[in-house]
């Protein structure tokens, strides 16, 4: 059984529960996940630990009829814009064809795995709670207000300090700035997990999560779902 | 596409009401599953509708009857699971989307002009 599974945030909605609570929910579609390799724990060279490479998310297939109008100049790296050493990876799966999202996901045990075969959240293991990683939001370049929470100065009665990160700290003594002083900076487009989120529903025949709550990053975004 | 999906499922969590539509100027029956503790009953608020609250899933309507001279007012959730069953006993005349002039009117002067009667049947 799958310890995780990839994913793409759909976007939040909302439903009621049985008991007549609206609860917020954030829709991902999950799989189905294409396996693109099986990785059996060894020591020394090998895997460190058991685990299935999985494709997921087709972005870009063969068009047969311009496979057909090409004939012998048909050139598949070009055709699914994936360099060579890539599609030859995926053509030893058998897939011809290019994912949005390609990860390693830990298993118990690789034994019922096979090459090539596409998997679904049947094959999931189902979580009450679980763990979601994305990348967050960027925010670009933000000051310490927005990127740490500090508080602003007034911004009238001749005040002269609206948004300024503040005293550097101690002068003579150091006489440097200390390592991790908050002050401006990139925030955002960073992995962000969340943990212990509440699965509300599994809906298999359209392969969808609903989870309570917000998880990171913009609709669209991949993200994975593992277990708590 | 995407929102496709998000609609449905909203869609999907909302209860099936077996009315056509909850019209303000209405008097209805609601029978409303109460959880007192561990125990759940089935409790009927027969009142008019004074109010709708059009807001997707968070639709509401404010139901107002008048209990023992004491004019009592609740707000259901329009797609609440809860509701077990929703009758129109009648569908009266109004010229506002809001009657809140009946919180002033007591008695005779608190009744409205019956346009369509369904005797307590639900449609």
């Amino acid at each position: 059984m799958l310890k995780g599974i990839l994913g793409k945030k759909i976007g939040m909605t909302q439903i009621f529960t049985e008991d007549g609570q609206r609860v917020p929910v954030t829709v991902v579609e999950a799989g189905p996940l294409h396996v693109l390799s099986v990785l059996k724990e060894s020591e020394g060279k090998g895997h460190p630990v058991n685990a299935v490479e999985v494709g997921f998310d087709v972005v870009r297939e063969i068009n047969p009829e311009l496979k057909e109008k090409l004939g012998e100049d048909f050139d598949l790296s070009k055709a699914l814009r994936l360099n060579k050493p890539r599609l030859g990876h995926l053509k030893k799966a058998g897939f011809e064809k290019k994912f949005g999202f390609i990860k390693q996901i830990k298993v118990d045990s690789v034994d019922g795995f096979t090459v090539g075969e596409v998997l679904t959240l049947k094959d999931f293991e189902f979580f009450m709670k679980v763990d979601v990683r994305g990348i967050s939001k960027g925010r670009g370049f933000a000051g310490p207000i927005k990127r740490h929470g500090q508080k602003t100065g007034k911004q009238t009665h001749g005040s002269r300090f609206h948004r300024k990160p503040g005293s550097m700290g101690p002068s003579a003594w150091p006489a440097r700035v200390f390592p991790g002083k908050k002050l401006a900076g990139q925030l955002g487009n960073t992995a962000v997990t969340l943990r212990n989120l509440e699965v509300m529903k599994v809906d298999v025949e359209r392969n969808l999560l609903l989870i309570k709550g917000a998880i990171p990053g913009a609709n669209g975004n991949y993200v994975i779902v593992s277990a708590s | 596409m995407k929102q496709d999906i998000l609609q449905k499922i909203t869609e999907e969590s909302a209860a099936k009401l077996d009315v056509p539509e909850v019209k303000v100027g209405q008097t209805v029956r609601v029978h409303y599953n109460i959880t007192e503790g561990d125990k759940k009953r089935i409790q009927v608020f027969e009142g008019v509708v004074i109010a709708k609250n059009n807001n997707g899933l968070n639709s509401t309507f404010r139901v107002r009857k008048v209990s023992f001279n004491i004019g009592v007012e609740r707000v259901f959730p329009l797609h609440t699971p809860l509701i077990e069953k929703l009758e129109i006993v009648a569908l009266h005349k109004t010229r506002r989307s809001k009657l809140y002039y009946m919180r002033e009117r007591f008695g005779k002067a608190a009744r409205l002009k019956i346009k369509e009667r369904y005797f307590n049947k639900s449609k």
